[in-house]
């Protein structure tokens, strides 16, 4: 559904990332890991269309999306989260996913009403509905993030460190989340640190590096690698789970 | 369209809609109506002027207050609706009173031209291009003859043509037929899916690309929606007056104005611009006989309140007695079983 194809981005001198290719198929959920500036987030702006990219093409359910505008994109299909939670804050829980469920998916009236409080309850903030943003804690802003990606009804979504910051149990019941969203068919591209929580749910793992593919496939075997080892110096994948 | 959700919400809820703002509003409309039959041509002249700068304050308080985008340069509206009102009931004799609305499409033309320009700024970069925006104008008409240049222009000709009963009430009507449909629009506006874009490009405005609002378009129907207004209320303000020159029409002080009365009377809410306007007329009718101590006042009272009352007298009362007449916001109401 989603094929990357070359895709090249520098800022400046620094180039970001390097000819990256990859392919996702429908209902596939896909992790990524890399260190620190090693062009994840740059990538997924690059997919989401916050920025445009230098070289390359993105196609998306067949369709060449290069060109979209990020908020074109979004109607197609692409949902995305981002790794420090933007909510508006000037806005209630209800109101940040009733926006989404208006514009990204297109809906009106009751039945986006109705489809945003999905989107809030499958991400376990139905008790705050009008809660305003500017007091949610951490893990509540992430799990906003979230529901607001989930309400524009996406065919894919992109995940960025959604379970950083985040103690253990919380990272519980995101996993969880995360299934019921893997098995509704939704395919999810995931940035994430925590190797543990990606891989009990990932069907693949992507591995970049100063934005250039080291490792793609079975998240075990990928894991396993010696690139991969070094590139996590020496840190073991038993020791991280 | 998506598909048919599968999942149930485990619970029952509907969205609250209030109407004891507009109940009010409408009320207070038709006992505004009938003033002019008792009111004299001195309050009534007042009362103009009041109006004229609700909606103003509201236009204003649309673009700055829900959408983010601080201008300095309203006054560029303002002129350009009260030169429209002028030069055409002058050299067509079209009714002044009709001619108000053109002077507002005047000012929203020149939105949509300069709109592709302004937005390409953001901040304080945008509010000082809103302000080259009306010193172009002053400049252009400055040295127009057809304009009256410097001298300006009278409409004391015009006016000999409406029966004399008619002349300030008939300002009156327009006035106040404005005012309501201003505070009107403005709410259902933003509490439509409209208003929730409108929110999400003053609060972040990458964060309301992901979810698919089309943010150029938002900021750019906002702008003309408020140059529109703007440009009605400034025809209004100097049809009332029936004088005009570029050096007050064009003046920045109308922008400080505007700023003081929402940001006393609460930013971002339609109650506030509204309160704001009644505490400077009152603050203007009493204290203006001491003069140059009275713009020290009124500069003290703005330092004052955004010190000790930041989010404005609106948002004192509301947040005190927990009420809000027009919210702009969704809110859901569980229903129990």
């Amino acid at each position: 559904m989603l094929k990357l194809e070359n895709i090249q981005k520098s800022y400046g001198s620094l180039k970001v990332i390097h000819n990256m290719s990859c392919e996702l198929s429908q209902g596939e959920m896909l992790g990524i890991i890399g260190p620190n500036g090693a062009g994840k987030t740059t990538l997924f702006s690059a997919i989401s269309g916050q920025i445009s990219v230098d070289g390359g093409k993105i196609f998306f359910l067949g369709e060449d999306v290069t060109g979209l505008p990020a908020f074109k994109r979004c109607m197609a299909g692409i949902g995305r989260s981002f790794q420090i939670p933007r909510p508006f804050h000037g806005m209630t829980i209800f109101e940040n996913a009733r926006v989404a469920a208006n514009f990204g998916a297109g809906l009106s009236g009751k039945t986006a009403d109705k489809f945003a409080i999905q989107a809030i309850e499958l991400s376990g903030l139905a008790d705050q509905l009008n809660t305003p943003c500017s007091s949610l804690s951490l893990l509540d802003r992430k799990r906003l993030e979230l529901a607001r990606a989930l309400a524009t009804d996406p065919k894919l979504l992109l995940l960025d460190e959604i379970a950083g910051g985040l103690v253990e149990s919380e990272i519980h019941d995101l996993i969880d989340i995360l299934k019921e969203i893997g098995r509704r068919g939704i395919s999810v591209i995931w940035i994430e640190h925590i190797v543990h929580a990606l891989t009990s749910c990932v069907d693949r793992l992507l591995v970049i590096n100063f934005g250039a593919k080291i490792a793609d496939g079975d998240p075990n075997t990928v894991m396993a690698l010696p690139e991969v080892h070094e590139i996590y110096m020496g840190l073991d994948v038993e020791d991280a789970s | 369209m998506p598909d048919t959700p599968q999942v149930k919400s485990s619970f029952s809820w509907q969205i609250k809609k209030p109407i004891a703002g507009p109940i009010i509003l409408a009320l207070a409309a038709v006992f505004c109506a009938v003033f002019p039959l008792f009111g004299s041509t001195g309050t009534l002249r007042l009362m103009n002027e009041i109006m004229a700068l609700m909606i103003m304050a509201q236009a204003w308080n649309l673009l700055a207050g829900f959408t983010g985008f601080v201008s300095i340069g309203q006054q560029a509206f303002i002129g350009i609706g009260a030169y429209g009102l002028f030069v055409t009931s002058i050299e067509t004799g079209l009714n002044p009173f009709a001619a108000v609305f053109l002077g507002g499409l005047a000012a929203a033309v020149v939105g949509i031209l300069s709109a592709p320009a302004l937005f390409r700024l953001r901040g304080p970069y945008f509010a000082i291009g809103t302000w080259v925006l009306a010193e172009l104008f002053r400049i252009v008409i400055l040295n127009t003859q057809k304009f009256g240049s410097g001298s300006g222009l009278t409409l004391a000709r015009v006016i000999k043509t409406i029966p004399r009963e008619y002349r300030t009430s008939g300002t009156y009507w327009v006035a106040l037929f404005l005012t309501v449909f201003t505070i009107f629009l403005v709410y259902f506006l933003l509490r439509s899916r409209f208003g929730l874009a409108v929110r999400t490009v003053r609060d972040n405005e990458a964060s309301a690309e992901s979810v698919g609002v089309n943010i150029l378009r938002i900021k750019f129907i906002v702008f003309i929606i408020s140059a529109f207004l703007t440009g009605c209320a400034g025809a209004i303000s100097y049809l009332n007056t029936m004088f005009i020159n570029p050096y007050a029409t064009f003046s920045v002080e109308w922008s400080a104005l505007l700023i003081f009365v929402v940001i006393i009377g609460g930013i971002g809410t339609i109650e506030g611009p509204f309160i704001g306007v009644l505490f400077y007329f009152f603050l203007r009718e009493t204290l203006s006989d001491f003069g140059t101590w009275y713009i020290i006042a009124l500069g003290l009272v703005a330092i004052a309140m955004m010190l000790f009352v930041p989010n404005g007298l609106w948002g004192m009362v509301s947040k005190r007695f927990n009420i809000n007449l027009f919210p702009t916001g969704a809110t859901v109401v569980m229903k129990k079983g």
